[in-house]
């Protein structure tokens, strides 16, 4: 008895609601990138941290692979950054190569906006891109 | 004793990291999406026009005159399929023409240049069909310079001469 009430308690526990994320939208989507404009601004969107109390939280975005093409081209995430506010909680960054980028940290609930910037480059190949990012926030 | 030392340093760093874990996640997934279009900018001598001229020379001396300025800067700007070519043509719209005194003409094909930069080709000023003087595969900014001659001769006829050429960058 004692031994299936120690393995039901800790799975409980790790359900908790401690933290959550809301990023919205799911979606945004860079304006045509003509022209001799040197950034392309995406609309801007909001993080929503949802941390009961004062709970720590430290918020990553990692890149699902680069910018690609239906044909298969690829812009290099190197070429996309983000600004965010309000710091110090937000902080602004660039996309890596598959490697977790802080976003921000924190203690209890906040709401942050993002902002993504794309370079423009002649080297771009004309075409339809698309990438993933996912955000993950942490709490110990 | 080795071992009891080796048991506690074990458990206290199991608690080190035990407090450094992010143990409570959440996660969301977003979209970015971005369109690049196809596009073509040209400059030619820095700007959309450029003039040279050439001055006259004795032919015996100076078979072929080099213009002046000496050669134009092209930069040929394109976004483009990766697999697709660009191409940098130019057409003369005409043969280089006087009025003054009299109404003259010398052939546009009298008129060349060479090229320098990757992609850049030379060749001969042609009224009919243009000519291809810029190839390319794929999008980039591709920079070189043209410096252009005038054949001389002889049977030149005197005159102050002038003609116009149109350059065309495509991205297919």
């Amino acid at each position: 008895m004692l031994m299936v009430l120690l393995g039901v308690a800790p799975r409980a526990a790790a359900q908790l609601p401690w933290v959550q994320l809301i990023v919205t939208p799911p979606t945004v989507t860079f304006p045509k990138i003509t022209g001799n404009i040197p950034v392309a601004a995406a609309p801007p969107l909001t993080v929503q941290v949802v941390a009961p109390g004062q709970r720590p939280w430290r918020l990553m975005v990692t890149a699902v692979g680069p910018l690609q093409s239906g044909e298969g081209a690829q812009i290099p995430n190197q070429q996309v950054s983000w600004q965010a506010g309000p710091s110090p909680a937000f902080v602004n960054g660039t996309l890596g190569s598959g490697q977790p980028q802080l976003v921000g940290r924190g203690q209890g609930s906040k709401v942050g906006v993002l902002r993504f910037f794309l370079k423009n480059r002649w080297s771009y190949a004309a075409g339809n891109y698309s990438l993933r990012l996912h955000f993950t926030l942490s709490s110990p | 004793m080795k071992i009891s030392k080796i048991l506690i340093a074990f458990l206290a760093l199991s608690l080190v990291a035990a407090g450094a874990a992010w143990a409570a996640t959440s996660t969301n997934t977003l979209t970015i999406n971005a369109t690049v279009t196809n596009q073509a900018t040209l400059t030619i001598g820095g700007g959309t026009t450029a003039s040279i001229s050439f001055a006259d020379s004795n032919p015996d001396t100076v078979p072929s005159i080099a213009s002046s300025p000496a050669s134009l800067a092209i930069v040929a700007e394109v976004k483009t399929g990766s697999a697709s070519i660009p191409t940098l043509k130019v057409l003369a719209n005409g043969d280089l023409t006087s009025t003054v005194p009299t109404a003259e003409s010398i052939p546009i094909g009298d008129v060349t240049w060479t090229a320098t930069g990757t992609g850049f080709s030379a060749g001969t000023m042609n009224k009919a069909t243009a000519q291809t003087c810029g190839s390319w595969t794929g999008s980039g900014k591709y920079t070189g310079s043209f410096n252009y001659f005038l054949a001389n001769s002889w049977s030149l006829p005197v005159g102050a001469f002038t003609q116009t050429a149109t350059y065309t960058l495509t991205a297919p």
